[in-house]
Formats: C-alpha cells, structure tokens, sequence
C-alpha cells in the first residue's frame, strides 16, 4: 500500500514537472519570484519595493521568496537543480552576489534567461564581476573604472540635472518614447532620481533599449572624475550613456539592468521624483505583469478567384483575393485573462526573397484582426510574415509558406471578340474544303 | 556467345539470292520493292530469316541493356532521371492533369517551378502509359512505375533498332537495312544514354528520331498525304521529347534545300517537306515548353525560308509548263527580280526581328553549338557541365568502334546512286561529326547516322563478297591486288557499268573476306558488351571499388545521406547544396532545394555559389535570408572520391562571380595554381565550402594526414563552426549534412 | 517593263484557259486560302497580335489548306504524270488529302482556343 502510495506520489510530481516545462509567455503568469538582498539593500532601505512586490505577487496568484545574498549564495540553495528551475523569476538586489544556488552567477542566470525566465539585475559601484560579465551576457556593458585602484567603482556625473548640487544624484528625464508599454505615462512626467554606474547598449543591438538615458551633460568619469579621452570611451558620455536598460531576449524572456540600487529604495521615494511609479512600472514589465503579448489563429482564405471561397486551398493562384486572419491577446493581470489586444499597427507582409506586400490589420469587431489582399502577378513560394517589434512588447514573429501557383492551362479567357476574325477564318476554311470535295466529286 | 551475334551477319550472306541486278542501278526504293516482290517465291526462306533476324537484333537491343540491373540492382541511374521518374510518380498516381498544370513548390525554393511549361512531356507521358496499359489492360498489376521507367530504355532501344531498319531498307536495301540494325542496336554511344535505369529524355527521343526521319523519307519518296500526316506525328512525339529536336528541324531544311540545289525538285518533295514544316510547327506550337519559340527563334527560321524557296521552285516550274517559252523567259527575268526584291525586304524584316536579341535570337545552347567558344565567355553554367565539354579521339573509337571506320566508305556507297534517302544520310552524317565534335553528349546523334551508313557500307562489300563467292567466276580480274577489304572495294568502284562484271573476286579471296567481315562484327560486337557491361551500367548512385581479393565494395553513401534526410528533418525543410544534387534530393530525400539540375535561373545558383564561397558569417547571414535549414557537401577526401565538391568549387566562383562583383576567381587561387594545402589562398581557406568539408577530418586521419583526392597535406587542420552545427556525415565521409543555426536569442555586449 | 508584264499576263491567261476545270476549281480554292492568310497577317499588323495563339492558329490552318491543295493539284494534274511517277486515281488521292485536311483542322482547333 505504501509503495502504491509513493510510486503515486512519484508518477504525479513526475507528470507535473513535466507539465512545467514552460511555454515563454505563459510562464509569467503563475509565478514564483525569488528577490535576493545584498549589500546596499535590507529590507528596511528597500520596503516599499518588497511591499509592492508582494502585493502583487499575492493579489495575482503566485509566490515571492525574499532571501540574503548569503544564503542565496550557498550551494544549499535549490535554484537550479538537473535542469530545473525552482522559481519563474529573478530580482536581485545584490550587487555583491557572485554565486548563485552554487554556481557562478553570469553562467546559471544567463541559462536562466534563455530559458524564458525573467531577470531584474541590479549594479552600483562596488557590484561584483559576476554581475558586471552578467550584464555583457545580456547586452550591456557597464562602465568601468575604479576610484584610487580600489574597487569601487566610479559614479555617473552631472554638474547640471543634479539633486541639490550633489553631482552624483541625478535627477534623469530621458524617458524612452515606448508608448506606455514599459513606463506609464504618469511615470515619465517627474524626474527620476538616479545614482550609480553608467552602462551603455551596443549600436546594434536590437534585443536591448534604454528606457531612461541620461542628459547630455551626464558622463562617466575617469578615476579622477574627468570625462575620458581614451577610444572606445566616447559611448559612455551624455544620451549614449544608458541609466535603466531593457532587454527582450528572442524567446521573449525580460530583463531590466540598472547600475543604481539606490533609485529603488525607500529614501529615493519622494513626492516630487517618479522613482516609485517608475519602480512600479519596470517590475510591473519585467515580471509579466504588462505588455505581454501572443499571437493565435493565423488563418487564410481565399475570397475571390479560382476556387472555393471561404475555405483555404491547397494552392492558391496569382491574382486571387485572400482574407487573412489572425488575433493577438494582451495578458491582463488584474482579471488574470487573456484580452484582445489594443493597438492598431500590426502588419503583414507578403514575402517571397523581399516583401511584395504590405498591409496594416484592421480590427473586426470582435478584435481579430482582419486583412484583405491580392495575390500578386508573380508565381512563387510567397509566406505571410507577421512581424511585431516594439519596444516594451513581446516579439511577434510568425511565418507561413503559402505557395502561388499561375494560371492553369484551362484558366486562360477564351473566346476572346479580338480573335473572332481567326476563328471566322478557320471555319470558313472547314467549310471551304467541304465545299471544294464536293466540287471534286460530284464534277466530271 | 556467337550465336546471336552470328545471325545478323548470316542475314547478310543470303543475299544474293534474290538481290541479284539491284546494285549500281539508278532505280528508286519502289522499283526495288517490285523487283523483291517479283522474286517472292524464291524469298520464302529469305523473309524468314529477314524476321527472325529482325527479332533477334530487337532483342539483343533489349538483353545488352540489362547488365546493370544484373551487376547492380533495379534502380534509377545518374541525377536527371530522378526528377523524370518523380514527375512520372506524379501524373500515374494524380492524372496527366495534375501533371500538365503541376506547379513545383518543393524546389528552386522561393522561386517554384512551373513544371508543366518547361519540361518535355513526352517521357513522361509514354511511361505513364504504358503503366496504366499493363495495369488496365493487361492487369499486370504487380509492375510498378519504377519498373516502367527502368525498362523504357531498353524497350525503346528494340523499337528504334525496328525503324532503323525501316529507315535504311527504304533507302538501299533489306541487307543494309539490317546490318544498320544491328550496328544501332549494339553501338556504345547509344546503351551509355538508354541502359535500363537511365530514364531520360534521349531513350525515347531516339527512337522518334529516327522513326521521324523513316516517315519522313517515306513520304518523300511515296507523296502521299498519309504519309506526310505520319511523319508530323513523328515529328510532334520527337518534339515533345527532346530539345534535340532542333537538329531535325534544321537538318530536314538543309536536306531539302541540297535536293533543290542538285535540281531533284519534284511534287513528292514538296508534298512531304511542306506537310512536315506547317504541320510540324502548329504541333510544337502545342507544347508549352516551346509554344511561341515555333515562331520566333533563329532554330525554326530555316524551315520556313526554304518552305518559302521551294514555293517560289514550283511557281517557276508551273509558269514553265504552262507559258511559251519566250514569255516563260520573261518571266523568269521578272520572276527573279521581284522575289529577289520581296526576299530581301522579308530578310531585311527577319534581320531586324533577330537583331532584337543579343544573341539573334538563338537560344544560349544552340549558340554554344554553333560557337564552341561562346559558353565559356558567356555562360560559365553550359561550360561547367562535364558533358558539354568537346570529346577526345578516343572517345569517338571507343563509342563508335567499327561504325566510325565504315562511316567513310558509307558516305561514298550513298552517292552511287544519290537518291533522296542517301543524300540525307550523307547530310546527316556530316552535320553530326561537326556537332558532336563540339559536345561529347551529341555523339548521341552521330551514333545513329553512323551505324546507317556503316551498315550500308558493310552491305555493299558482304554483298560483293557474297556473290563472287557464288557466281563460280573464272575470271581472275583482280589476281594481282592485294588480299584485303580496301582493295576489293577499290576493285567494285573500277567496276562501275553492268552489275555482271562486278564482284568477280576468286572464290578463295572472296570467302577470306567474308570471313574477316565476320570477325570484324563480331569482335565490334564483343567490344560494345563489354563496354555496355563494365563502362556504361554503373548507377552514378552507388559507387563500386574492387577489394583486393577481386570482390566488389559498394558504395552507398549517397542514398544514406537521402534517407538520413528524409527521416529526421521536418517535411517542409529546405536543403542548400549545388545544383548537381537538386534532382535526387528532392526525388529521394523529399525536401525542398534552392537550386537543381534544371538550371534554369543563373542568378539563383549564382547566389548559391555565393555564399558557398564566402566566409562562415556571411554565408550563414545569406543561408538565413534564403531560409535555409540544411547544407550539405559531398567530400571524397576520405576514400578518394573524385567529383566532389571541393573539385567543383572553382566552378562556384565562376558562376557566383558571374552575377556578383565581389567574388572573384583569383582570390581562391593559391600559389601557382588552385590548391588546398598550406600554399593555399587565406580567402580559400576561410570559405565555408573548405569548412564544411574538412571539419573534425583532422581529427580522423590525423594532422599529418592526406586527403586522398588532393593529396596533399591540409591548409588548415582546425576547422571551427561557430553558425553551423554538424548534423550528419556518411560512413565513407562523402556527404556530410550540417544544420543552419537559429539567431542567438541574446546579443552579447562587447 | 510593264508591257513585258502584261504580254506575259496575256500569255498566261490564254495558256491558263486551257487547263481542265477541276483544275480551275482547285486553284480558285487555293487563291481563297491565301487571301484569307493575307488578310488576318493584315489584321494582326493593323489590330496587334494579342490572342497571337489565335493569329497564329488561324494563320497556319490557311496556309496550310492552301498547301495541301497545292499539293493535291500537283498530284492529279495529267501534265505532271510524263515521267515514271505514278499518280493515285483521284479517289485514293482525295480520300489522303482528305485524312491530311482533317488532321490540320484538328490541330488547328485545338490551338487557337
């Protein structure tokens, strides 16, 4: 009986571990959060975040674990076991921390990401090489530069957007232009009061943006607290220098890496910055809470042409007309639902080598989405391609192979009125030999 | 061994029984008919042994044919006939419908083929066919479709060995017309192109090649309409068949025009000729894959100009039986001036229209006939196939062996006497030495006009023979010549009056040379076996090697890459290689390609070439915008396998360089010459086709290792792969198969 | 020139008159046909060639009639038998021109649509 009973136990876990393997989109929905504190954060400096945080996590069904950097650190500690993920998403305020569950932290939370799992990553002047190679991992390369050849590393300056004249609190207004996906608008109209490292996006990155930039009299100084000469410096100096970057990874797993630990703390909390609101709004985004997107339903059928309407033929012909469906779902954590999604700039494109064919999605009215085109003249292998990339919102890229063939050989007009004259030729020739075997025969 | 090869040659010894006053005659083929049926008692035997000769040949045709189905096994040969025998898959299972309309979107990926426009129905068709007839009607239902399409070589071959027959009976006589039997039926050139298994165009084009010209002839000589009807249907199969087909488009022309010349103009001629043109150019206008190039291209333009002349011929001829003789000289001075003016003004039209196109109109592959050099400064593809190169001398005596020696001497018989029929073989026979000598492939059209004139030429000396050795002739004309073939027939052409005081050979001499005719057919006969079993029947599919004690290792490499592919890739797939492998890949493997055999768009395989020549990133950057998932190499290096890819890739770069600027020849090339050992050029080096053939290969046969087709030692033993990811190689390394990477899903920072 | 032309014509026309009438009829049929392939050449210059399957169907069932009948008069005409040809007695050679006739009309047919 109690062998039953465990290999029981043991065929349930086993069918739900197996279940868990997780589908990108659905894995921020129930969720289990683990925030690590370290040095420059407790609990106390950092209540209000944890506060909101939790009552978030509580009010949409999931689970926050808050744990000391040491205690994170040690090998004891269940984060990743035999390639499986005991939480769902990351929030480390540990600047310091240099081993994860065991291992060293750029490799296991890198693997963590592409997993489809979320981080929120958190630097400032003392942070760790872990987390400096952590954030080259996902695209972001910090400033470095040590004060006196020690370690800790030197602040972001501004002699001009400064909090009470103290150069290193800078009051930041350089909001990325994101449409609320990340930052609501309510967050962006105050200033963000912000202190650490400055960090800076490659130019083609295309995965990464920075959702707070600096103001241009911003740079990262030297260890003697001028702005550097030396190549390859010129990228950490006025807008380039990136103060809050956000990364969607291809699988749609979200980061947010910040070089400062201290806009996210209590003391940051006043009436006239925006830290809270925009605290609320970046873990809001990297937890899944917002602007998480997926697409469902492509469908295509022909309209017009040769063939059944409505239905979707095995091949279709140049020149039909095809209505092409699909709908696209906005997770909305308050009622925990799937909802329609809002925005009116999805596209298709109909694509063979380069596009031939680009249409904007109109709404119907039960929000799918609704476009009508026309086969163009030239046959091929053609694929619909819908190809979402906002900032803020998960990628959407979904690829169809729809083969267009030419006309049959019976498809062809016939009995063209330009031809009547060929046609009246050839009969009168038919009847002209009738004619001519009658005059053979029948003469002597 | 001897016994069916004897009986061709038996047929020939009979002859003089009832072929007694033909020879040296001007009488034409009908006279000769009536001659024959005037002796019909006496040819009761010779009819018999004329059939059952007949038969033979047909089924020798069929039986030297099947060795590679005994030495190999039943399949399908080479690349071009796979995509054939999957075409044929197609229309038996779907309908000729499906087939007449079938859109290819599993190759030339994004591009597709409009298969039913561009290819040649008439295998297909024929196959499919003969399928539904064993099955419907025979109810023979075991024969598959890959079995018709192994087989319709050999068939076909018995077919055209019959009409070759026909064809040379209705020009000289039934003994020639056998001996040029039994030459098709055994020649090389021909079993290389229709052994069973090579399911290709050329095994029943063939056939209707020379069933046209047997119509053809036949019409011409008889004028009946009938006829004429016969031989465009002819003509229309021909057509639908094989781009050959423009040879006799442009052969039957030039014959026409050569009997005008020699003033052999008469109703039958042009009763025949102009039948075949209009009926023949309406018929092709039918196909699509030629539809309006009937009309438009420089190939069909002969037919219709000597159309036009032979008009004006028969005009003339009226207006001088019917006017007076000073107005018909009137006329004619009229005549003359006013067509001359109104050709001139229709060349000067024909001219301009030509002018139109840069290269006037002929298509790329008649222009790289008729300029041996145009190919190669124009269209590296032409130039790069292995077939279109020009052939040595030794191919010419291996593949036509004794026919290319009588071919001569045939030539001179045709002109005593020059009848239509022989002029036309004359023509023919001379057209193909020059085209064959550009292209080795075209040795297929010579090898038929060869084995006629070979067997007229071999019918005349056996029939001198033959009837010296029977006449008991005291006369010792030619005591005194030398005891071999030439002189007799230097001694036959001396003789060239009454029939009676030819052939006057002493009886001894004259049985040495029937004799020595014997051994010379049959040792062409045993040569062309042979190399029918051991040069012609290899698969290029599966290799074979000998093992050291004399047994047979096979080498089956290319159908395990296939069916690797085709089991563990997803069906919608694509696959990235060199065009040579396109057909089978999508015929075995069942995956999309980019580039195949059919080579029709140059800029697509230039792409191909492109990227196979540039360095890892970018090629992985162009795979991924042509949505590639699978590349594959072919890599002889291990076993010494010689047409691999790394020999064809000079090749790549001139086509890729070609269309794109930024490749260019000279940077593959390595010190002195192209190479691959440590003078090799860095650009070649860093090539992904260098790569992906010698990954982990340094690892296998060690650093200081050979490849054994180069033989030299490696320019770079550390092959890296950072956008590709081996997936699977071969058990003798020849394909090697390697995965597409995705994007990174992060970009690192620098 | 021109008298030149028209003593031939003169010529031509007394030798013509003696020619027997099936001839005649035969060769009325003839000129029919290659009026008709000069008009529509005429028509396709004039009105473009778009339908050019049609033109071209239509074209060569004319010119193509006109052959045969060309052909069929050289065959039973009695001054084209000196010689040692032998020519059909005019039912074996209307019945072959007959099959031909049909055969283009078929194949003229099936192209122009």
């Amino acid at each position: 009986m109690g062998i039953m009973l465990v290999l029981m136990l043991v065929l349930v876990c086993g069918q739900s571990v197996i279940a868990a393997v997780p589908d990108p989109t659905s894995l921020h929905q129930a969720r289990k959060t683990l925030v690590v504190l370290g040095a420059g954060a407790t609990e106390k400096t950092h209540s209000g975040l944890l506060a909101s945080l939790r009552t978030r996590s509580d009010g949409h069904g999931g689970t926050m674990e808050v744990v000391k950097s040491k205690e994170a650190a040690a090998k004891s500690f269940h984060f990743r076991k035999w390639d499986r993920w005991s939480y769902d998403s990351l929030v480390l305020l540990a600047p310091d921390l240099t081993h994860l569950g065991g291992e060293k932290l750029a490799g296991v939370v890198n693997d963590f990401v592409l997993s489809g799992r979320s981080v929120m990553l958190t630097g400032s002047d003392e942070m760790s090489s872990e987390v400096r190679d952590l954030a080259k991992l996902l695209g972001v390369s910090f400033h470095e530069s040590f004060v006196d050849g020690g370690s800790k590393n030197t602040r972001v300056l501004d002699f001009f957007q400064n909090d009470g004249g103290h150069a290193e609190q800078i009051l930041a207004t350089g909001y990325a232009d994101d449409a609320g996906a990340i930052l609501s608008d309510a967050a962006k109209k105050k200033p963000l009061l912000w202190s650490g490292v400055g960090s800076s996006l490659g130019d083609d990155n295309p995965l990464a943006a920075g959702a707070v930039r600096a103001h241009s009299t911003s740079f990262c100084p030297t260890r003697k607290g001028f702005m550097s000469k030396k190549k390859g410096m010129g990228r950490f100096v006025g807008a380039q220098i990136s103060l809050v970057s956000v990364v969607q990874a291809r699988n749609n797993a979200r980061a947010v890496v910040t070089g400062s630990i201290d806009m996210l703390s209590d003391a940051s909390r006043r009436p006239e910055t925006s830290n809270a609101a925009v605290c609320e709004d970046l873990t809001d985004w990297v937890l899944g809470y917002k602007s998480l997107l997926r697409q469902r339903d492509f469908s295509h059928a022909l309209v017009e042409g040769q063939g059944v309407p409505g239905q979707t033929q095995e091949v279709y012909r140049i020149k039909d007309k095809l209505r092409v469906t699909t709908r696209v779902e906005e997770w909305s954590a308050a009622k925990q639902a799937w909802l329609p999604f809002g925005r009116e700039d999805l596209q298709v494109e109909f694509t063979m080598l380069d596009p031939h064919l680009r249409k904007t999605f109109s709404k119907d009215l039960q929000g799918t989405y609704v476009a009508d085109v026309t086969a163009p003249d030239v046959y091929g292998v053609f694929k619909f391609v819908v190809d979402y990339n906002r900032v803020g919102y998960s990628y959407i890229h979904f690829e169809e192979q729809v083969p267009i063939r030419p006309y049959r050989h019976d498809e062809y007009e016939r009995f063209i009125v330009a031809a009547y004259p060929y046609y009246a030729s050839i009969f009168s020739t038919m009847g002209a030999f009738f004619l001519f075997g009658l005059s053979v025969l029948y003469t002597k | 061994m001897a016994g069916g090869k004897g009986k061709s040659s038996s047929g020939g010894r009979d002859h003089p029984v009832r072929a007694e006053p033909q020879h040296g005659s001007s009488k034409t083929s009908n006279q000769e008919k009536a001659q024959v049926t005037g002796n019909e008692s006496q040819s009761g035997i010779a009819s018999t042994i004329e059939t059952v000769s007949l038969v033979l040949i047909a089924a020798v045709a069929f039986a030297i044919r099947l060795f590679s189905i005994v030495k190999y096994e039943s399949v399908i040969h080479e690349f071009d006939p796979y995509f054939n025998y999957r075409v044929t898959q197609l229309a038996s299972e779907k309908g000729v419908d499906a087939f007449w309309n079938f859109f290819d979107d599993r190759t030339w990926y994004p591009l597709g083929r409009v298969v039913g426009g561009t290819i040649y129905p008439g295998l297909t068709l024929t196959a499919t066919w003969i399928h539904w007839f064993l099955k419907a009607a025979l109810k023979l239902h075991p024969v598959e479709v890959k079995d018709v399409c192994v087989m319709i070589g050999p068939l076909f071959s018995s077919f055209t060995a019959i009409s070759t027959y026909l064809m040379v009976r209705q020009i000289k006589g039934r003994g020639a017309g056998l001996l040029a039997a039994s030459f098709v039926a055994t020649i090389p050139s021909y079993i290389s192109r229709s052994v069973a298994g090579s399911y290709d165009n050329e095994s029943v084009a063939i056939f209707a090649l020379t069933n046209t010209f047997y119509l053809y002839l036949k019409s011409i000589d008889t004028g009946s309409m009938f006829w004429g009807v016969a031989a465009s249907l002819s003509y229309f199969y021909m057509v639908s068949s094989w781009g050959g087909y423009t040879f006799i488009i442009n052969l039957i022309p030039i014959h026409a025009l050569a009997l005008l010349i020699i003033d052999k103009f008469n109703w039958k001629l042009y009763t025949g000729y102009s039948m075949f043109i209009v009926n023949g150019t309406v018929l092709a206008m039918v196909l699509p894959v030629i539809g309006f190039n009937a009309v438009e291209t420089s190939e069909h333009f002969s037919g219709f100009f000597v159309l036009a002349l032979m008009n004006g011929v028969a005009l003339v001829k009226y207006l001088k039986r019917t006017l007076t003789r000073e107005a018909y000289k009137k006329a004619f001075r009229l005549f003359v001036t006013t067509s001359v003016a109104v050709m001139g003004v229709v060349s000067l039209a024909v001219i301009t229209f030509a002018m139109t196109s840069p290269t006037l109109r002929w298509s790329g592959r008649s222009l790289s006939l008729l300029d041996p050099t145009y190919a190669s400064k124009y269209i590296p593809i032409i130039a790069s196939v292995s077939e279109h190169q020009a052939p040595s001398w030794s191919s010419f005596v291996n593949d036509l062996r004794l026919a290319i020696i009588l071919m001569a001497s045939g030539i001179v018989s045709c002109f005593r006497p020059l009848t239509a029929g022989s002029l036309f073989l004359v023509i023919w026979g001379v057209l193909s030495v020059y085209f064959s000598a550009v292209m080795v492939r075209l040795m297929l059209v010579l090898a038929p006009a060869a084995c006629c004139l070979a067997g007229i030429a071999m019918s005349d000396l056996l029939e001198v023979l033959c009837r010296s050795y029977h006449l008991a002739q005291p006369k010792p004309e030619d005591a005194g010549r030398k005891e071999d073939g030439q002189a007799r027939r230097r001694g036959r052409r001396r003789n060239s009056g009454s029939s009676q005081q030819r052939g006057t050979i002493p009886r001894p001499l004259a049985l040495l040379g029937i004799s020595g005719a014997i051994f010379a057919l049959s040792y062409h006969l045993f040569h062309c076996s042979f190399l029918g079993g051991e040069g012609y029947s290899s698969p290029s599919i599966i290799l074979q090697s000998r093992t050291r004690d004399g047994g047979v290792y096979i080498f089956d490499d290319y159908r395990e890459g296939y069916s690797w592919l085709r089991e563990n890739t997803d069906y919608d797939a694509k696959v990235a290689s060199w065009w040579d492998y396109g057909y089978q890949t999508t015929a075995m493997a069942d995956r999309t390609v980019l580039v195949d055999n059919n080579t029709w768009n140059n800029t697509h395989i230039a792409t191909v070439g492109r990227a196979m020549a540039s360095p890892e990133e970018s090629a992985w950057k162009q795979f991924r915008a042509l949505d590639v998932d699978y590349v594959f190499v072919i890599f002889g290096g291990l076993v010494g396998y010689s047409s691999d890819d790394i020999n064809k890739f000079l090749w790549m770069v001139r086509i890729g360089g070609g269309v794109y600027g930024d490749i260019k020849e000279r940077d593959y090339i390595g010190e002195g010459y192209y190479r691959i050992d440590e003078k090799a050029s860095p650009v070649m080096l860093n090539t992904l086709m260098y790569k992906l053939s010698y990954y982990r290969f340094a690892e296998t046969v060690g650093r200081d290792g050979q490849d054994r087709v180069r033989n030299t030692k490696f320019g770079n033993p550390d092959v890296k792969l950072t956008y590709f990811r081996e997936a699977f190689t071969s058990k003798h390394w020849m394909i090697r198969i390697y995965e597409v990477l995705e994007e990174p899903l992060l970009e690192q920072a620098h | 020139m021109f008298k030149d032309v028209m003593e031939i014509a003169g010529v031509f026309t007394r030798e013509y008159s003696k020619t027997p009438k099936l001839l005649k009829i035969t060769d009325c049929f003839i000129l029919y046909a290659v009026t008709l392939a000069a008009l529509q050449y005429a028509y396709m210059c004039a009105f473009g060639s778009f339908p050019y399957n049609a033109f071209l169907g239509g074209f060569f069932c004319s010119v193509g009639f006109a052959i045969l009948t060309v052909c069929f008069r050289m065959q039973i005409d009695p001054s084209q038998r000196e010689g040692a040809n032998k020519t059909g007695n005019l039912e074996r050679v209307f019945a072959d021109y007959c099959v031909a006739c049909v055969f283009l009309f078929f194949i003229a047919i099936s192209y122009v649509g």
